[in-house]
């Protein structure tokens, strides 16, 4: 445990180190985030249990928030933080502890080579996505030095932009509320007839 | 850090490692975990693409969005799932 402790400390500080060297301050903060994001994923690979699982992904999303960040984009880091880290993580952490175990013979070669298979693939496009937008525009700007909340809730709940999208949404959101109350009521109702026996 | 390869590179990791999670591991919550960095991983795209754009707002929208319905639709299937599992202990 203290040498894979180690082991990340080392990749970590490597990533942060490559990060300045190439682009100073703002690249040690993108190499940490990357770093935190990427290992984090890892982690939530091969993890033994759920719940270890749950905890490596707070550093996914503590990581991506991060890189939200340093696009410029301070809401949906704030968004992502507490919806994801303090909702979905709650959530998934609290569903391992009750679901039973599913009983998986736990393979290293198996993630790995799944990795590659669905990793290259993606790679390419990756690739191609780059060139397309490299054709399109040869200098990217950098992000914005003020926050873009007031902007973004104008365009929310403007009819001519995003209103419609986000009623779609608030309809899903009311949706997944009504059915979740229900599956736990009805859960709730099961357990009272059969005398409190799960 | 400026530029669109360096985010796309950590996007296309988490994606590859999301789609990896969902198949190689059996467990509902490993799946979930996996559905919600594959959906991370979109968000970035949006974000990252929007500000090459120049219009970060539209794609800052679509990430909250993403991010939101995401979240929805943990919470639904974690809630079937509890229900089948205890309906299967019963």
């Amino acid at each position: 445990m203290r040498l894979q402790i180690a082991g990340a400390v080392i990749v970590l500080a490597a990533c942060v180190g490559a990060g300045a060297s190439l682009a100073g301050t703002p690249g040690a903060a993108f190499g940490l985030c990357a770093a935190l994001a990427i290992g984090g994923a890892l982690g939530c690979l091969f993890g033994r249990t759920p719940t270890h699982s749950a905890r490596a992904l707070l550093a996914t999303l503590f990581g991506t928030a991060g890189l939200f960040l340093g696009l410029g984009s301070d809401l949906l880091a704030v968004t992502q933080l507490a919806l994801g880290a303090g909702g979905a993580l709650l959530l998934l952490s609290s569903a391992a502890r009750q679901m039973p175990a599913a009983g998986e013979q736990h393979s290293l070669a198996r993630g790995v080579a799944s990795l590659l298979i669905v990793g290259l693939p993606t790679a390419f496009i990756a690739w191609r996505c780059v060139g397309v937008a490299r054709f399109r525009q040869a200098a990217p700007p950098g992000p914005r030095a003020f926050s873009e909340a007031a902007e973004l809730g104008v365009a929310l709940v403007d009819p001519t932009r995003l209103a419609v999208a986000l009623e779609i949404a608030v309809l899903l959101l009311a949706v997944a509320l009504v059915a979740g109350a229900y599956f736990l009521g009805r859960a709730r109702a099961t357990r009272a007839e059969t005398g409190g026996q799960p | 850090m400026s530029g669109l390869l360096p985010i796309l590179c950590v996007s296309m990791t988490l994606f590859a490692i999301g789609v990896s999670c969902m198949l190689v591991r059996k467990g509902a919550p490993h799946a979930l975990m996996g559905l919600v960095l594959i959906l991370n991983a979109s968000a970035l795209n949006f974000v990252a693409f929007a500000r090459l754009a120049q219009d970060p707002i539209d794609g800052t929208a679509a990430a909250v969005l993403v991010l939101v319905v995401a979240l929805a639709e943990v919470a639904l299937a974690l809630a079937i799932l509890m229900h089948l599992a205890r309906a299967d202990r019963e």
